[in-house]
């Protein structure tokens, strides 16, 4: 609720007129010889706590009537997140606008996004020629002056995208502006729809944030308005998470794994029809739980070099999210680098990695411990990793963190830790009594079962040496529960580690049964990262560098989906996968991301905009009549 | 310096009044001749009973008309009139001396009714005795007209003050009024309405006609305070501070409680209640008195 007539505020202590003039007049008693005193004092004996309760009534009906007399005069505006106010107009307004694209969901026909901006320019209105009105939306993140609120829904910067939202960026844009600018006291309004991925309340990068907002401006508000989901809410969303060309004796066949995520548990079919190179395919497939993967295979009949197609799904709730773009270019060189000390260990990770050079794109070099410092790992779709570990770090974890994947056996049998993962000291096996494995992970990942079903028999070797690992998140095991082989997720890459290594002497590895499917998979995982480099997320900017943008299906590559073919290559950008998991920050955590700042969070549920900011005097006036009759209820003397 | 009652009677009301006679509803037991029944048979014209006739007995009051139809001796007798005692007792407690808004106090009231009386009564030839409850004066009843102005005197010196235990004093007066006796008592009776009944059948049992002036000041009927008031208690040192619009109800409630329970107690004795507001015209309250007395 705020006011237009403010000043008018200033007299609202006259409600304690009442008070007063009661207290006053007690005060001021007058002094009367009395010669009925027996009956006096019998009547004040006796009378009874309803009089008094009823006199205590009737001073507080007068002064709500007073109270409600000034909010009448002070024409309060309230919306139902708007109620914060009482307080006059800050020198700057900066609206934080989720643009992301799970605020597309349809609301009573209309979208959260565009419910969002018919509240905020609703409740802006009022503040309109008084405060400085910023908006920030979370695609672009440049701040925009409002001069007239009125065209907020208009604005292309408040416009449709199928991007996630960075919260915290989308913050640090605001805390640039006010230190441009250096308003005296600040608002931020936050209209989200606080979908967990756009908040990410575990980044430790909030609590910079906060301290800094803080810091830059004395006299600070945060209103947080969540435009919540219909209920009962029904999406579907699905994006094409990779495409993979392969050859066969009949031609080139194309791979692509569809990712689905619903909000429905219900077991049904999911009919897709899929473009490819113009050419259509419907089929459906069966959907189990709310999260899938689905890996389809077509035949390039054209038998092209490049093209490019799409998978589309019926109409639901999010209309943004049920399209999913891919394009295929054709087959880089892949490189692995094999970093070992030692030749033999070195030569049998090459032939792992690459046993036939004419036949595969896949090149292995092999890189002297003592040369790694040289080499730039960015261009290689795999590191592995044996013997003495780096002395520095920090090399490795770069790569890791831009979606590399380094795989290390063993430190050169000495106790050694890299990046949160410590290898101890060597272990023997007795000679007769080799140590076994007897449990690993085999749903999916590296140690997964084959399509046809069968595992990789780790239970058929044997290690004779091996270094305790700890650590990581270990996904194959000793018999004697020791771990086997551990990861750790750093960035968008990931960081594997096995126990022993491939020395004749340390264990069978060398064998192929279980090393060769290991590297090999760990080499396709890790040449996602080139091989997907076509295949790109709206919003994440990845095109900043190229010279020629045009767009064969899309707008804006920035924040549309769709494919464009960037420097005569055809890349397709699909909408964020998170944006498809719809878990939300609740209001308790949300409160917590801004610690001390003071927070009104407001939730909107029905996406009416009506009644958010219109003048409500009326209603002040109604309850100023009904405290006036109750009042003259009260003071009207009881039935004798 | 002894009063010629100025102050206290009006003697053009008294010259209205006179027309009413003071009577009582009981036989007197007085001295002379008066207006008054007595106990005792007289030669009033007024027949009471046949007697047979006793030797001593006057012989002109056989009656021959009896003697002729039943030929025995009979003898007429008739009421004897006589005058009467009156006592007035003036309640002089501090409460009696409130009055409110020009109103003359209670006490003054009650001394102009009682001196009022008092002259109706001497001048018919009836005795008339003062006493001023709470203030020591006692003036024993004489018929002398000089009388009046012993009585004038002590009604004019009264003064309201301090606690009167007045059903104390009431009882002592019915113990110390040998003879039968019209008391007329003045006051607001606020005392125990249940020890006050008390004392009215003593005096009754003792034969004394009995008739109550209760005086009461308009505001303490109507009550009329709104805003906080502190009540100075006019017997005892105490006051009550409070809000008037509050106990209002339960005061008045209570009032009307004492004043019905009042009147109810008096009608059982027979006791001749009188509720007088202080703002009526006192020659009204009197007349309204002789002239129903009269009429019983």
């Amino acid at each position: 609720m705020t006011f237009l007539e403010p000043l008018m505020l200033i007299g609202l202590p006259l409600a304690l007129l009442p008070i007063i003039i009661h207290l006053l007049n007690k005060l001021r008693h007058r002094s009367v010889k009395w010669a009925a005193m027996m009956f006096l004092l019998s009547a004040n004996k006796t009378a009874t706590r309803q009089a008094k309760i009823r006199q205590w009534l009737i001073l507080l009906m007068r002064v709500f009537a007073v109270a409600a007399l000034v909010f009448v005069i002070s024409r309060p505006i309230a919306g139902g997140w708007l109620g914060w106010a009482f307080q006059g107009a800050p020198d700057a307004i900066i609206v934080v606008l989720d643009r992301s694209l799970s605020m597309e969901a349809k609301l009573n026909g209309k979208s959260k996004r565009e419910a969002a901006i018919e509240l905020v320019a609703n409740s802006a209105r009022a503040y309109q020629g008084k405060s400085h009105i910023i908006l920030i939306d979370s695609a672009l993140r440049i701040p925009q002056e409002l001069t007239d609120v009125g065209l907020l829904s208009r604005l292309s910067f408040s416009s449709v995208t199928d991007t996630s939202a960075d919260i915290i960026s989308t913050l640090e844009s605001a805390i640039d502006w006010i230190q441009r600018n250096k308003p005296g006291s600040v608002e931020i309004w936050i209209a989200s729809d606080f979908q967990k991925s756009n908040w990410a309340p575990d980044s430790e990068r909030w609590k910079e944030l906060v301290p800094r907002l803080s810091a830059v401006v004395g006299n600070l508000r945060v209103r947080l308005l969540r435009i919540a989901n219909p209920q009962p809410f029904d999406d579907v969303g699905i994006v094409v998470s990779e495409v993979i060309v392969k050859k066969s004796a009949s031609g080139k066949v194309l791979e692509i794994e569809m990712q689905i995520e619903r909000t429905s548990i219900e077991e049904k079919n999911l009919p897709i029809n899929l473009l490819v190179d113009g050419d259509q395919q419907y089929f459906e497939i069966p959907c189990l739980g709310q999260s899938m993967r689905y890996r389809h295979r077509i035949a390039l009949e054209k038998n092209l070099d490049s093209g490019w197609g799409k998978v589309e799904i019926p109409a639901d709730a999010n209309l943004r999210n049920n399209v999913g773009y891919f394009v295929y270019n054709p087959l880089p060189v892949l490189k692995v680098a094999v970093v070992s000390s030692n030749t033999i260990g070195g030569k049998i990770l090459t032939l792992a990695t690459a046993p036939l050079k004419t036949d595969t794109n896949r090149v292995a070099e092999s890189i002297l411990r003592e040369k790694a410092d040289s080499v730039n790992f960015m261009d290689y779709a795999l590191v592995i990793w044996q013997g003495l570990l780096p002395d520095n770090s920090a090399k490795l974890r770069d790569y890791i963190e831009a979606g590399g994947l380094v795989v290390v056996f063993g430190s050169g049998g000495k106790s050694a830790s890299l990046e949160g993962i410590r290898l101890g000291n060597i272990e023997d096996a007795d000679n007769e009594k080799p140590f076994k494995i007897n449990n690993w992970y085999e749903k999916d990942g590296i140690l997964a079962r084959t399509e046809e079903g069968f595992s990789i028999p780790l239970n058929e070797l044997f290690v004779y040496k091996r270094q305790p690992l700890s650590g990581g998140n270990a996904i194959a095991y000793f018999e004697d529960g020791s771990a086997f082989i551990t990861r750790r997720i750093i960035g968008r890459g990931q960081l594997v580690v096995c126990a022993t290594t491939v020395e004749p002497d340390w264990s069978s590895l060398r064998d192929g049964t279980v090393l060769v499917p290991l590297i090999q998979r760990l080499f396709d995982a890790g040449a996602r990262r080139i091989t997907q480099s076509d295949m790109i997320v709206c919003g994440e900017n990845s095109l900043n560098g190229a010279t020629q943008i045009r767009p064969v299906e899309g707008n804006d590559y920035r924040i549309n989906a769709g494919v464009y073919r960037v420097d005569g290559q055809l890349v397709a950008v699909n909408h964020p996968p998170d944006e498809d998991i719809f878990e939300i920050v609740d209001e308790t955590v949300a409160r917590k991301l801004f610690t001390s700042v003071p927070v009104a969070y407001f939730e909107e549920k029905t996406a009416d905009g009506q009644g958010f900011q219109s003048e409500i005097w009326r209603t002040f006036l109604i309850a100023m009549v009904m405290f006036l009759i109750i009042e003259s209820i009260l003071v009207l003397p009881p039935k004798s | 310096m002894s009063s010629d009652g100025r102050k206290l009677i009006d003697a053009d009301i008294v010259s209205r009044l006179v027309q009413y006679p003071l009577t009582t509803n009981l036989p007197m037991i007085g001295t002379v001749t008066g207006l008054h029944k007595s106990p005792h048979r007289g030669a009033s014209v007024e027949f009471a009973e046949y007697r047979k006739y006793a030797p001593g007995d006057d012989i002109r009051r056989l009656d021959w008309r009896v003697y002729a139809r039943t030929d025995r001796f009979y003898v007429k007798e008739f009421e004897a009139d006589t005058n009467l005692r009156c006592y007035l007792a003036v309640d002089c407690s501090g409460s009696m001396g409130f009055g409110s808004n020009g109103n003359m106090s209670k006490l003054d009231y009650a001394c102009k009714l009682a001196a009022t009386i008092a002259y109706l009564a001497i001048q018919q030839g009836d005795a008339v005795g003062v006493q001023c409850m709470g203030n020591n004066l006692d003036i024993p009843p004489r018929r002398n007209p000089t009388h009046l102005r012993v009585i004038f005197d002590v009604l004019e010196k009264a003064k309201s003050s301090g606690h009167t235990n007045l059903i104390q004093l009431l009882h002592e007066l019915a113990e110390k009024i040998r003879q039968r006796a019209f008391v007329i008592v003045f006051s607001d009776f606020f005392c125990e309405l249940s020890e006050l009944i008390s004392c009215f059948r003593h005096l009754r049992f003792q034969k004394h006609d009995l008739a109550v002036f209760h005086l009461i000041d308009p505001i303490e009927i109507e009550f009329p305070f709104e805003h906080p008031t502190r009540f100075l208690d006019m017997e005892e040192p105490m006051s009550l501070l409070t809000e008037p619009n509050i106990i209002k109800n339960q005061y008045l409630s209570n009032l009307e409680e004492f004043l019905r329970a009042l009147s109810s107690g008096c009608r059982q004795f027979n006791v001749d209640y009188r509720r007088v507001i202080t703002n009526e015209n006192y020659e009204k309250v009197l007349a309204n008195f002789l002239s129903e007395r009269n009429k019983k």
